[in-house]
């Protein structure tokens, strides 16, 4: 009965310490993908901006549109920022780190308006608000410690930098938790499961025991409370494998795909940006087109593409890449043109959506990376919910089954007892 | 391989000896500031072999100075009428001059927001066109980055397909008697020259307020202009490009900037609350550049001379830099 009593508390206990954990890792996640869609949502924005500079007040249109973007992406960037103040719990440092961010996204929006207002006017300082606007969120810089807030540092981090930071302490944690979960919780999931092995035995071993010697075929009570431990030892044993493996995917598979695509995107959006602010440089942006050519785009998305798991994972990676490559061949004859003096027709193709523009086969690649990373955020949703139903009744049914079990043996072998006085 | 195929490759080889020679004497003589790849050229030439004898500035320019040109022709053809067989004839036939500008300096050479050029260089080119066709868009406008300046004018001038690729360059190019080697260069349509730009009401009148006050300047990295800074004694704040300067001195970061006056025209034009200031601490004389043909230089120098007589210079100084820096009359011709 004390036996029962401990493998079912215990397993009440693991069973609920790991339902907890789960949520945890689940925060982590959301922590790590909302800050990591910071820096893809601002990447968007800035190409969104830079492609409305670059378009100006003759190309109205397509200023509007770009505008309409920008707005889009920077209240995405409001919504993570909001997420991830919200999920990321008593880390301290975080927090200094995500209020350092708040502050950049507002002085980076009010940089893009400067810029845009001295566009208006056709004066070229607008480009060096805008690149000192890219500046804020890409620059490398310290990151500050809890003595110091990040911002008062001589040379501070920008945005990309800080989103680096929360997201991996999040990362963190989330291996911390992960690795807790898969280590010392074992110890208990054993203890626990041992102890209903334990007492499956006893049971069935008293079952034979009354058997043979009060010649009863079964005991009733004794009986009911054998199959109940038999029971809930397998569903223990079944559960917490299940719940282990489930977790394991969800890292493997989803978390892992995650990651790399939302990379992908900030790295192709700040792309997309370089490419816009080559053009508006008129001739002295070289640099942006090295950085262009450094961010090796095709590789990275190969290789997100490269980690798919399954058929839709594969065919919205493949698209991804394929859409990537049609765009990149049109980024190349953008700079051609520009660089032999053909500039309208440079602008016609990185602005243009029509016959020979690249916004088209661009936006094709922000769908498919979009598709590509959902796909994999719903296989990281789905093994995480498999993870919380293997836990489920879990954390309860073994102690009432304890309970029962004690009860039930009890009143079987007392009325054994009875019967043998 | 045959052997015309042979002589291609060697005069291939020879072009590639004289762009590496160029672009050694637009590092050596030009990394002025007004020329925003003064850094790059100066990296192209410490690589590219160097061939030094043709590094010698033109003789008669070291002789007589890089601001003498040759006379301007006098009487200067009529538009349509240009005399057969001369350089200007060939560019009637084309039905077009092509001049190499920049795009990128405000108010000298930009796209304006429709995407056309505009600018005192712009205007400058166009009395060209003028004086050979009689309408000043004949012209056409090729963006020319600064090392691009003295190579597109190389090239036979009589040869059809091999000639050089633009007919004039007005692109805030400095006269130098390295340049002299190249191209031919008109009188001087602009004495350019390295001022200070401040705020309204600032108590620095001069680089030597600047230097006495311990107070630093914004400059190019690596240009020019940042040297001479250094030379009378100024701190240096370096940033990446000359608008980068002004945003800082908008956002409070700085209080001075220093630079070609035509620079800080250009920077002084956005924003109401600048000035430029001081005389002139370098000197700086613009020239249109022009493959060599005596004759056709002369050309140019006779539409300059005509647009000095007959007040056009003013009027397009007072258009386009007037407001930034003040009156100026036109420079006085000096011919060799």
């Amino acid at each position: 009965m004390v036996i029962a009593v401990v493998a079912g508390l215990a397993g009440s206990f693991v069973a609920s310490d790991r339902a907890g954990s789960t949520d945890r890792i689940d925060d982590e996640v959301e922590v790590i993908r909302s800050s990591r869609s910071i820096q893809a949502d601002l990447a968007r924005a800035d190409a969104a901006a830079a492609s409305g500079f670059l378009a100006g007040g003759s190309r109205a249109e397509i200023q509007s549109e770009q505008r309409e973007r920008y707005l889009a992406a920077m209240a995405d960037v409001a919504a993570d920022l909001e997420a991830v103040a919200r999920l990321t719990g008593d880390d301290e440092l975080s927090h200094r780190q995500i209020e350092e961010m708040t502050r950049l996204v507002a002085e980076y929006s009010g940089l893009v308006e400067t810029a845009r207002t001295n566009n208006r006017q056709g004066f070229p300082i607008g480009a060096a608000y805008l690149n000192a606007a890219s500046d804020l969120l890409t620059r490398d810089g310290e990151i500050g410690s809890l003595d110091q807030a990040p911002g008062l540092a001589e040379n501070p981090a920008g945005v990309f930098r800080l989103t680096d930071e929360v997201a991996n302490a999040a990362a963190q944690r989330y291996r911390d938790e992960y690795n807790d979960q898969q280590s010392i919780s074992w110890a208990f999931v054993g203890l626990a499961a041992g102890a209903m092995v334990v007492l499956s035995v006893v049971l069935v071993g008293t079952l034979g025991f009354m058997a043979a010697r009060f010649r009863r075929v079964v005991n009733p009570a004794v009986g009911i409370a054998t199959v109940i431990s038999v029971g809930l030892s397998i569903w223990m044993l079944f559960g917490f494998a299940t719940h282990s493996s489930a977790l394991r995917s969800a890292r493997e598979d989803g978390y892992g795909g995650i990651r790399s695509y939302v990379d992908a995107r900030a790295l192709a959006f700040g792309a997309k940006s370089d490419e816009a602010k080559y053009l508006i440089a008129r001739g002295d942006g070289d640099r942006f087109e090295a950085r262009f050519v450094n961010r090796d785009l095709s590789g990275v998305v190969a290789e997100a593409a490269g980690g798919a798991d399954s058929t839709l994972e594969r065919d919205e990676g493949r698209q991804a890449s394929d859409m990537w490559a049609a765009y990149e061949d049109l980024h190349v004859k953008a700079l051609r043109a520009e660089q032999s003096g053909r500039r309208a027709d440079a602008l016609q193709i990185v602005l243009s959506s029509s016959l020979e523009g690249s916004i088209d086969e661009f936006e094709a690649f922000d769908l498919a990376s979009a598709n590509a990373l959902q796909a994999n955020q719903d296989q990281f949703d789905s093994r995480m919910s498999a993870a919380r139903d293997a836990l489920g009744g879990l954390t309860v049914a073994p102690a009432i089954g304890a309970l029962l079990i004690a009860l039930f043996a009890w009143y079987g072998i007392q009325q054994r007892i009875a019967e043998y006085r | 391989m045959t052997a015309r195929g042979r002589a291609g490759r060697r005069s291939t080889m020879a072009l590639l000896g004289v762009l590496t020679v160029v672009s050694l004497f637009a590092g050596a003589c030009t990394a002025s500031a007004e020329d925003p790849f003064s850094s790059a050229i100066s990296d192209e030439g410490d690589d590219a072999g160097a061939d030094l004898e043709a590094r010698d500035p033109d003789p008669t320019c070291s002789r007589v100075g890089p601001e003498k040109s040759v006379a301007a022709l006098d009487p200067l053809p009529s538009p349509g009428a240009m005399p057969a067989g001369s350089y200007m004839a060939r560019i009637a036939d084309r039905g077009a001059l092509r001049a190499g500008v920049s795009q990128s300096s405000f108010k000298f050479a930009y796209l304006d927001q429709g995407g056309e050029p505009e600018g005192f260089d712009i205007d400058i080119a166009r009395l060209v066109a003028e004086a050979i066709f009689g309408d000043p868009d004949r012209i056409e406008l090729v963006a020319t980055s600064s090392p691009e300046r003295i190579t597109k004018l190389q090239g036979d001038i009589g040869s059809d397909t091999g000639g050089p690729e633009v007919d004039i360059v007005v692109q805030t190019m400095t006269i130098t008697c390295g340049r002299w080697a190249f191209v031919n260069f008109s009188t001087v349509y602009y004495n350019a020259g390295q001022r200070i730009l401040v705020r309204e009401g600032s108590p620095y009148a001069e680089i030597e307020d600047v230097a006495a006050a311990g107070v630093p300047a914004c400059a190019v990295r690596n240009s020019t202009s940042a040297a001479n800074l250094g030379a009378v004694g100024v701190d240096v704040v370096e940033v990446e490009s000359w608008t980068d300067c002004l945003r800082k001195f908008q956002q409070g970061e700085l209080e001075v900037i220093s630079t070609d006056d035509t620079l800080l025209a250009g920077l002084a034009a956005q924003d109401p609350l600048a000035e430029v200031n001081g005389r002139l601490f370098s000197e700086e004389p613009y020239g249109i550049a022009t493959p060599q043909d005596d004759q056709f230089t002369g050309f140019v120098n006779g539409v300059l001379e005509a647009a000095r007589a007959d007040g056009t210079w003013q009027t397009i100084y007072d258009r386009w830099l007037a407001d930034s820096l003040g009156r100026q009359t036109p420079p006085v011709a000096q011919y060799r």
